[in-house]
């Protein structure tokens, strides 16, 4: 088989696979719209009750409840929030190491497998990763040798007595 | 870029929906059809589309206007589509619907080269590094550049993936053939 | 280099994908089977990964990569059986593993001893095991018919990592299990991930108590 009747094939394939399925995109801009709509109207920082009232309350839980409705308060609206890009559907790792010859990311997202940061002309190092909602373990690797943690982080743990930087993505809602 | 879509676009970054959904009529079969090569899956490929164009508006403020849109529109999706492929741990998990080979209907295939079968499940074992530029290559019909831009990689990587992921399907069809031959001379 | 290792070593790189073509189960299946185990361990590790591929709980490529990642880590094999064995019986069990890979993939990277990873993995394990108990208690399970009680497998199995990432973190810090803020700390974490969806942390934020988590936080601190 010659390189042409290869391409050909290719095509004819791809094509006729479109043709087949096209219909599902049947008032697709409708629905996006709609999807879009919904997205904006939304007030940004409208608390959600998330738990059934309980008659038995401890102080200690009550407590708890007001602090959850205060977090949810504060993390619901995602709008502004300096860590999400363009609908919480990312992360982006910025860190300033002017001095440093390379700066990766190494993290559950990537098999903890170092990854390059882009340095900025300030000195500014930065990554955008696409991901999807969760909770992500990671640590900055500088100079490939020394591992440290993200200043922007949400969160710190301890693991294997090291000091590892969490971040999370999406928002409640997303997935069932 | 025509001065036509250039205005639809602005018009969209003011919140006017309906220019947004001229450029989603605009768009949306080329859209589908990259979702639906790379996904190899009807539903999957829906599914992404709609959030790619959903993804598209959010991000519509970070669009260079000098670039080619379509380029842009395309990297929305095809991120997508790498993410959905890629973490079974951090995604939601694609439907379990049919993937095309499984789902191509009796008459159509019937019209159609047999051979287009194989390079269907053929390309349903590749990796999303080697099926994701045929795909644009095409399907979508993008040079090598654009392609690169799409995929975030070097041009001679384009080339050399493209040349890669052919022999393997070459290579494919011809152990379908050879195995065809038999059953025929059988 | 004696026979068995070189023997490995090929099994190891023919059953590479040659890079264009995805890893299949059975690619998955060979791998495993390469491997200097027990038959009886190699059909545990198999049956365990096979099941947590056909419950969604990883891809293909990612049971392969992380197999290939623990077969050329150069480590003792006892080690690398300990490691194999605690995920593919977690995956037998219908646990979530995500917190086990995670934590031997982060282990490799930082160059630790697989011997210290496997003593991690281990108790991380029962933990897993503690934290399902204690959200089932709670009416947190994963729906086994259509239609009948529980929710999606990744709402519960995050719900699970998430609590149980919480209790090893605090204790690993060397803070004290009766301390009064694992409660406060792991709604916080349940309701900052995406995962976890508004039903399932209500009915957690409602029947979760401190002394509930304690328990099992003072489990953890016996183990370490």
């Amino acid at each position: 088989m010659n390189d042409k009747q290869l391409d050909a094939l290719l095509r004819g394939s791809l094509n006729n696979d479109v043709d087949a399925k096209a219909s599902a995109l049947e008032g697709i801009e409708d629905r996006v719209c709609r999807a879009l709509k919904t997205k904006f109207e939304r007030p940004a920082s409208a608390p959600r009750s998330w738990f059934a009232p309980r008659l038995r309350l401890s102080l200690a839980f009550a407590g708890t409840a007001l602090a959850m409705l205060l977090v949810g308060v504060l993390i619901g609206g995602n709008a502004g929030l300096p860590w999400t890009n363009g609908g919480n559907r990312g992360i982006t790792f910025v860190v300033a190491l002017p001095e440093a010859s390379s700066v990766a990311v190494a993290g559950d997202f990537n098999d903890w497998q170092p990854v390059a940061l882009k340095k900025g002309s300030n000195g500014v190092w930065s990554l955008e990763l696409d991901l999807s909602p969760g909770r992500y373990e990671y640590a900055f690797v500088i100079d490939g040798v020394a591992w440290k943690p993200d200043p922007r982080a949400d969160e710190y743990v301890k693991s294997y007595g090291f000091t590892n930087s969490v971040k999370y993505v999406g928002t409640k809602g997303e997935t069932s | 870029m025509g001065e036509s879509e250039l205005r639809l676009i602005q018009r969209a970054l003011n919140r006017d929906m309906e220019a947004w959904a001229q450029i989603m009529i605009n768009y949306k079969r080329a859209v589908f059809g990259i979702s639906l090569g790379i996904l190899r899956n009807a539903a999957d490929a829906e599914d992404t589309t709609q959030e790619a164009f959903i993804r598209a508006y959010e991000k519509l403020h970070t669009y260079n206007l000098k670039r080619k849109f379509s380029t842009w529109l395309f990297t929305v999706a095809a991120n997508l589509c790498k993410n959905k492929l890629r973490r079974a741990k951090f995604s939601v998990p694609l439907r379990q619907a049919r993937w095309i080979a499984d789902d191509t209907d009796p008459a159509q295939l019937a019209a159609q080269d047999e051979r287009q079968q194989t390079v269907r499940r053929a390309l349903e074992r590749l990796r999303f590094d080697y099926r994701a530029p045929l795909v644009l290559r095409f399907y979508a019909d993008l040079d090598y550049k654009d392609i690169a831009q799409v995929l975030g990689i070097p041009e001679g990587t384009v080339k050399t993936r493209l040349h890669r992921g052919k022999q393997a399907l070459k290579q494919q069809l011809e152990q379908e053939g050879g195995r065809e031959h038999e059953r025929q001379t059988a | 280099m004696n026979t068995k290792t070189v023997l490995l070593a090929l099994a190891i790189v023919v059953s590479l994908p040659l890079g264009v073509w995805a890893a299949s189960k059975a690619d998955v299946s060979n791998l495993v089977g390469s491997m200097p185990l027990a038959p009886s361990v190699i059909n545990t590790v198999n049956a365990g990964f096979q099941r947590g591929i056909d419950d969604g709980r990883l891809t293909v490529d990612e049971a392969f990569g992380f197999l290939q990642r623990i077969a050329t880590s150069g480590a003792a094999i006892e080690d690398r059986q300990t490691i194999l064995l605690a995920i593919a019986q977690s995956l037998l069990e219908d646990l979530p593993v995500e917190m086990l890979v995670n934590k031997v993939d982060e282990g490799l990277a930082r160059g630790l001893p697989l011997d210290v990873v496997a003593k991690e993995i281990v108790e991380r394990r029962q933990t897993l095991i503690e934290v399902r108990a204690l959200m089932a208690q709670k009416g947190v399970t994963i729906q086994q018919q259509p239609n009948g009680p529980g929710f999606a497998r990744t709402a519960v199995d995050a719900a699970i990592t998430d609590s149980a990432t919480v209790l090893e973190s605090h204790i690993r810090s060397g803070k004290k299990p009766n301390d009064g803020t694992l409660l406060n700390a792991t709604l916080t974490t349940l309701q900052r991930d995406g995962r976890v969806p508004s039903t399932v942390f209500s009915a957690l934020a409602g029947t979760l108590g401190e002394a509930d988590l304690a328990r099992v936080a003072t489990n953890i601190e016996s183990r370490i």
